[in-house]
């Protein structure tokens, strides 16, 4: 049996918009990944629990525009820990001028409002994390 | 006194005919799904008539406006006596940015202010807080001292504006609000003469927005009952709670669970209240409700109509209230944000108009209607414009207002109406048998239930029976944003600085001093606005209190996932 | 008996002790106005309750959708089965440029086409002639021949889609090229669907779209109801249209009242100058009305309009066949409620008109642009406008139930008193001897104008409401993308005109438009002719000179 691959999914700072994290959080776990629920977390906490957790991709989710802040700060620390192997995506509100930006700083993809479930897992299992 | 709407004989000869009708015409045809449903998952008839209403007692049931069972309205002359508030979200940035937001939309005839705060400031963090600063000035204005509530309010009437402080979850709101009377104070305006609403809801703290190190509900609902308290003592004209059913069904709730909890809810505060020793009569009169208007027209009134009912039952029945006014159900509503798109964002001025007329014709008290560029930004001047005329277009044009209740009496909008009274009465049943709102929430049963909710949404989203405009059908490939994105000032820098001046001027002594009082106060149970009202203008800042609070109360981790 | 009588009994000793508590309500808190009334200023009550609605029979007044009376609509299963028809009205610039909207309008989810012309086509003349000077496209789009219209329909699939064609005094000209263009990409009548307006009784009540007298003008549409019933059953050949009389400034009643008159004129026209039987023809028969900015008034006027139509067809005119008992009708949003100010407002108000339509059960729907007010719909606003409909088919859920607001006691209550009141307009038009008579009396357009100019004393004393105009006004202008026509179109256009002139059998085409003449002379059916001489590539403006020439130019009274 092919091992399930672990996923850290967490709400940026103060974001307290839990229902779209919950329900792909549900969903990843239906589709057979392995899922790390933490709620609201800070860059520095997020890439420690990944450490701890052993995470082979991270979810991050905000809807309250603090992405340009604390996104970077994530991928900093991810950098400094040597963590190159472990994805990142990103879902939320978004307006679009940042997706380019994001993507620089080495999102692997954003899921903007309305993307459906099919979308995301389509892109993970392409990826072969499902 | 019975009044039995249709008698037995009409009722058996129109079931006759119903069959007779479905099987020689409606039976023949196709129709495009086997069976049809409301967005909350209600199942929906082809055709009512009155043999849907077939017990239906019209005084029992409907009755007149302005009286028992207040189905159709709770005044008797509705919207041609007042219209409901026009009140419009504002918050954003720096107190200043936000304050010139609130002049322009009462210049533009708005008739009350409706104030968000930021991520930090709802959850008792100050600006300069390490854990903040990627939240601060987003999604509201930044509060910390009660020198900001000063200038967030700065030239405007408060004793004349009705004025509404979304300041969602306990923890912070024992402090804004606080600051909030305490700057009243220093103007110099009588407590009688403030009106407004604070959210202050225990659920949203617990159960809706869950951020990390929350109060245990127990204290959380605590702390809402003393500014509950507080306002029968001093501030008579003020709702102290209003009961965030819109923001359980942006979570994900259905529509009678937005009702269901929010009644709840209101059940948990009056006995907390009465044990306090409170008649119900002396603070019910002031209790609030704020609910969503979603996609589901019909349901949405439906929804309205069965909350009057069912709560004035509820206060008469279990509280024995006797004022009328304990026994009005009373809301904002604010359209649903949820339903609005990023695709085609001009499409949500369609939807906005059709969740605000579902609103009035279910009998709201105050609207805010969302703005159409709300699922990417922070509404601009053009389009926070766009949604207040949607509300003065209904109220002006459509001549939606020119009767009471207008859908009284359709055979689908009573019956749906029973079906929602009926369902929000299972759930309440199944409340109380687990000992109330707070135990539920504290065995994760709430959490269960929204999470659960909210994924069978997603999932009849997914498959296409939800249809969304732009989303999962009539999509526009690479469309450009037609829309002009609104740029949130910098607003950490600023709070910053003024934090630091502010704790530069001020005596360290007294700032202990009071926040001491403040811990002894939480260890004599006492009401902790008492003390707040004036304790914030040593100053204090709200990230201090709300220390405190966590360190006697500790935090609490919600059962969720 | 639908009320049991216990109810009716107390609940007026009731009502009379809530009217009490409302006195002593209203002494504390005075009503914010005095006069509550609809756009129409049609009184409205405080409350309606089972006595205002206490004679009604269900199984008479209200009963079944797609049973008589109609009320609750024709179709049995209402919108579960099958929408209302998407129908965003457009055209402009040349046949081409249309042609282009349409394939856009097509793949954006549209079921069905419209068509406006410009001004020139609508009034009868070629795009060379002086009085069109600088009109070509301007309004909609420019159409002189058979090959415009052939560029027109390119790629679209003519048994298929349903057109419409908002074209009046040369109606025959434009159905004649409609038919031919079908002919020639080898579709036969049998198949083609569509709608021409064809309604000039309106026209002399309202629009003022005039080319011949009234007598004359109602002979050319009962040919064509005839030519439709023989040869293109499925075409409806008259649009018989409400739209423009409300637009004009008619009350609700009026545009109702006014509209059926007008239908049951054709009818008997048909029936006395053809000698059809009224179900050949009844079943084609449709309808076109506004939607307004009163939200239940127009809800309650659509559903009367179906049960008014039900009983003078099955009553007045004997027809057995339940087909012609339907009221089948297109609905507009209302051009006129909109504002140049504030433009996104319009999109507002444009979404509670279209509810209205939907919810009175219209069988098509237009929903006006933002942009109308100034000009031809841009590409991004006709885009909101048909969404607006996609939402509420789609998002809303007023669909999974057929006509919710039945039994409301405001809906049926204002329900059966628009049906009361157009009933006796309709009385009062018979008495006069039929609406052709009214119409030479001026009594349609002077009750109009007198309802025009009332309403706008209201709006301009303020006891109606136009948001951004006589209230929350702004001096800042909101800006939006215009559509903007080309004026080289125009030579362009003529240059087209003058080469299919140069090229055509001129003998052939002359011959055509000589039969023409002859066969209104001798009071033929002129569709025949129509299409030969269309066939032959004569103009518009040749057809239409042979009406001016053998029936007369009419110049409208201009009474007020």
């Amino acid at each position: 049996m092919k091992e399930r691959k672990r996923i850290l999914i967490a709400r940026l700072g103060m974001d307290a918009h839990w229902r779209g994290s919950i329900v792909v959080a549900r969903a990843l776990r239906n589709a057979g990944m392995e899922v790390i629920y933490v709620g609201n977390q800070m860059p520095e906490r997020i890439v420690n629990t990944a450490i701890q957790e052993n995470v082979d991709i991270i979810g991050l989710s905000s809807l309250s525009g603090n992405h340009m802040a604390l996104v970077p700060e994530v991928m900093r620390l991810l950098r400094e820990e040597k963590l190159d192997n472990v994805m990142v995506i990103f879902g939320g509100t978004v307006p679009p001028h940042d997706i380019p930006k994001l993507k620089e700083i080495g999102i692997a993809e954003v899921f903007g409002p309305g993307t459906s479930l099919k979308t995301i897992i389509g892109f993970l299992s392409r990826e072969k994390f499902i | 006194m019975k009044g039995n709407v249709f008698d037995r004989g009409t009722i058996d000869r129109l079931k006759e005919e119903r069959e007779r009708w479905h099987n020689e015409c409606h039976s023949k045809q196709r129709e495009f799904k086997e069976s049809f449903r409301t967005l909350s998952g209600f199942p929906v008839e082809p055709l009512y008539t009155p043999e849907h209403l077939a017990d239906s007692d019209y005084f029992k049931d409907l009755g007149f406006p302005g009286e028992y069972p207040y189905i159709r309205g709770v005044h008797p002359t509705m919207y041609r006596g007042r219209t409901w508030t026009h009140r419009q979200l504002a918050g954003f940035g720096p107190p200043e940015e936000t304050n010139k937001r609130y002049k322009f939309l009462l210049e533009q005839g708005a008739t009350g202010i409706n104030g968000t705060y930021d991520y930090p400031s709802l959850r008792g963090y100050d600006s300069d807080d390490p854990e903040v600063w990627a939240d601060v000035g987003r999604g509201g204005v930044a509060i910390d001292t009660v020198e900001d509530m000063g200038i967030l309010f700065d030239g405007i009437p408060i004793d004349a504006v009705s004025v509404s402080l979304v300041s969602c979850q306990p923890i912070g709101n024992i402090s804004l609000q606080s600051m909030y009377f305490a700057n009243a104070k220093n103007r110099g305006i009588p407590f009688e003469k403030l009106t407004g609403t604070s959210q202050n809801d225990f659920l949203m703290e617990t159960a809706i927005t869950i951020a990390p190190g929350v109060l245990p509900p127990q204290a959380s609902i605590k702390l809402s009952c003393d500014a509950i308290e507080y306002c029968t003592k001093y501030i008579p004209r003020w709702n102290p709670i209003s009961f965030a059913g819109y923001n359980y069904r942006e979570a994900g709730c259905t529509a009678p669970q937005e009702i269901a909890f929010c009644i709840a809810n209101a059940i948990a505060c009056s006995e907390d209240l009465i044990k306090r020793g409170y008649d119900i009569d002396t603070f019910a009169p002031r209790l609030s409700f704020f609910h969503s208007a979603h996609n589901d027209f019909f349901e949405e009134i439906a929804k309205y109509r069965a909350a009057r009912r069912i709560y004035c039952a509820i206060m008469k029945e279990r509280f024995g209230a006797k004022n009328p006014r304990s026994l009005m159900y009373r809301f904002h509503v604010q359209t649903a944000g949820v339903a609005l798109t990023a695709q085609q964002p001009l499409n949500n001025v369609a939807r906005a108009a059709y969740h605000a007329l579902a609103a009035v014709l279910g009998g709201a008290q105050s609207v805010h209607v969302d703005a159409y560029d709300e699922a990417l930004c922070t509404p601009t001047e053009l389009s926070s414009l766009t949604a207040l005329r949607t509300q003065q277009i209904i109220q002006k044009e459509t001549g939606v207002t020119n009767t009471v209740d207008p859908l009284g009496g359709s055979y689908f909008v009573e019956s749906l109406t029973n079906q929602m009274e009926e369902k929000v009465n299972d759930l309440l049943e199944q409340i109380d048998s687990m000992g109330g709102i707070v135990k539920a929430v504290e065995k994760g049963w709430v959490h269960q239930e929204i999470s659960e909710a909210a994924s069978d949404y997603q999932a009849r989203m997914e498959t296409g029976e939800l249809p969304v405009v732009g989303v999962n059908c009539c999509v526009i490939e690479d469309e450009d944003l037609p829309v002009e994105l609104f740029e949130s000032p910098e607003t950490v820098q600023i709070q910053t600085e003024k934090l630091k001046r502010i704790k530069k001027d001020r005596s360290d002594r007294e700032a202990q001093k009071a926040l001491d009082a403040v811990y002894r106060c939480c260890e004599k149970d006492g009401n902790l606005m008492e003390i707040l009202v004036d304790a914030v203008n040593v100053p204090i800042t709200e990230g201090e209190i709300s220390k405190v609070l966590k360190r006697f109360y500790s935090v609490w981790d919600p059962p969720l996932f | 008996m639908y009320f049991t009588k216990e109810l009716l009994d107390k609940t007026s000793r009731m009502r009379k002790k809530w009217e009490d508590e409302v006195k002593k309500a209203v002494a504390k808190h005075a009503d914010l106005k005095g006069d509550w009334s609809t756009v129409s200023s049609l009184p409205i009550n405080r409350l309606y309750g089972p006595e205002d609605i206490k004679d009604t029979n269900f199984e008479e007044d209200i009963g079944y959708p797609g049973q008589f009376p109609y009320l609750r609509g024709n179709q049995v299963t209402g919108y579960r089965g099958r929408y209302w028809t998407f129908r965003m009205f457009s055209g402009f610039g040349t046949a081409k440029d249309t042609n282009q909207r349409w394939h856009q309008l097509l793949n954006a989810g549209q079921t069905g086409l419209s068509t406006a012309f410009d001004f020139p086509t609508l009034m009868g003349y070629d795009t060379d002639d002086p009085k069109a000077r600088g009109e070509c496209g301007k309004c909609g789009v420019a159409i002189d021949t058979l090959e415009d219209f052939l560029v027109l329909v390119d790629g679209i699939p003519m048994d298929k889609i349903t057109t419409s064609m908002t074209i009046n005094p040369p109606a025959t000209a434009l159905w004649a090229m409609y038919c031919a263009a079908a002919e020639i990409k080898g579709i036969p009548l049998t198949k083609i669907g569509g709608t021409i307006q064809n309604d000039m009784l309106k026209e002399f009540i309202a629009q003022k779209t005039l080319m011949c007298p009234p007598d004359p003008s109602v002979k050319l549409i009962s040919d064509t109801v005839e030519f439709g019933t023989k040869h293109v059953p499925r075409w409806n050949t008259i649009s018989i249209s409400g739209y423009h009389i409300r637009e004009a400034g008619s009350t609700a009643v009026q545009e109702l009242a006014f509209t059926l008159r007008d239908g049951m004129e054709y009818v008997e026209d048909v029936i006395r100058r053809k000698g059809l039987h009224v179900d050949e023809f009844g079943p084609r028969l449709s309808f076109f009305f506004n939607s307004h900015i009163d939200f239940f008034e127009e809800i309650a006027k659509m559903r009367a309009a179906r049960r008014i139509w039900a009983k003078a067809m099955r009553d007045r005119y004997k027809s057995t066949d339940e087909r012609s008992w339907w009221m089948r009708f297109h609905t507009q949003t209302a051009g006129c409620s909109l504002t140049a100010q504030q433009p996104y407002n319009n999109v507002i108000r444009t979404a509670t008109e279209a509810l209205a339509a939907v919810l009175g059960g219209t069988q098509s729907l237009h929903t006006n642009s933002l942009d109308e007010v100034w000009c031809l719909p841009s590409d991004f606003a006709v885009e909101i406008a048909l969404r607006t409909q996609q939402v509420i088919a789609e998002e809303t859920g007023v669909t999974n139930t057929i006509d919710p607001l039945a039994g409301s006691y405001f809906v049926e209550a204002l329900t059966n008193e628009m049906e009361e009141q157009a009933w006796d307009y309709i009385h009062k038009i018979d008495d006069m001897g039929g609406m052709v008579a009214a119409i030479d009396r001026g009594f349609p357009q002077m009750e109009l104008a007198d309802a025009a100019y009332k309403y706008q004393q209201q709006v301009d004393s303020s006891e109606k409401i136009m948001v951004g105009v006589n209230k929350y006004v702004t001096d800042e202008e909101q800006e939006i993308p215009l559509l903007e026509i080309d004026d080289a179109l125009e030579t362009e256009q003529i240059n087209r005109l003058n080469e299919v002139r140069r090229k055509r059998d001129g003998k052939a085409a002359k011959k055509s438009l000589d039969d023409l003449k002859n066969a209104c002379k001798k009071e033929e059916n002129v569709m025949p002719y129509c299409i030969e001489a269309v066939k032959n590539l004569c103009s518009v403006q040749e057809i239409c000179d042979v009406y001016r020439e053998v029936f007369g130019e009419f110049r409208d009274p201009a009474m007020y």
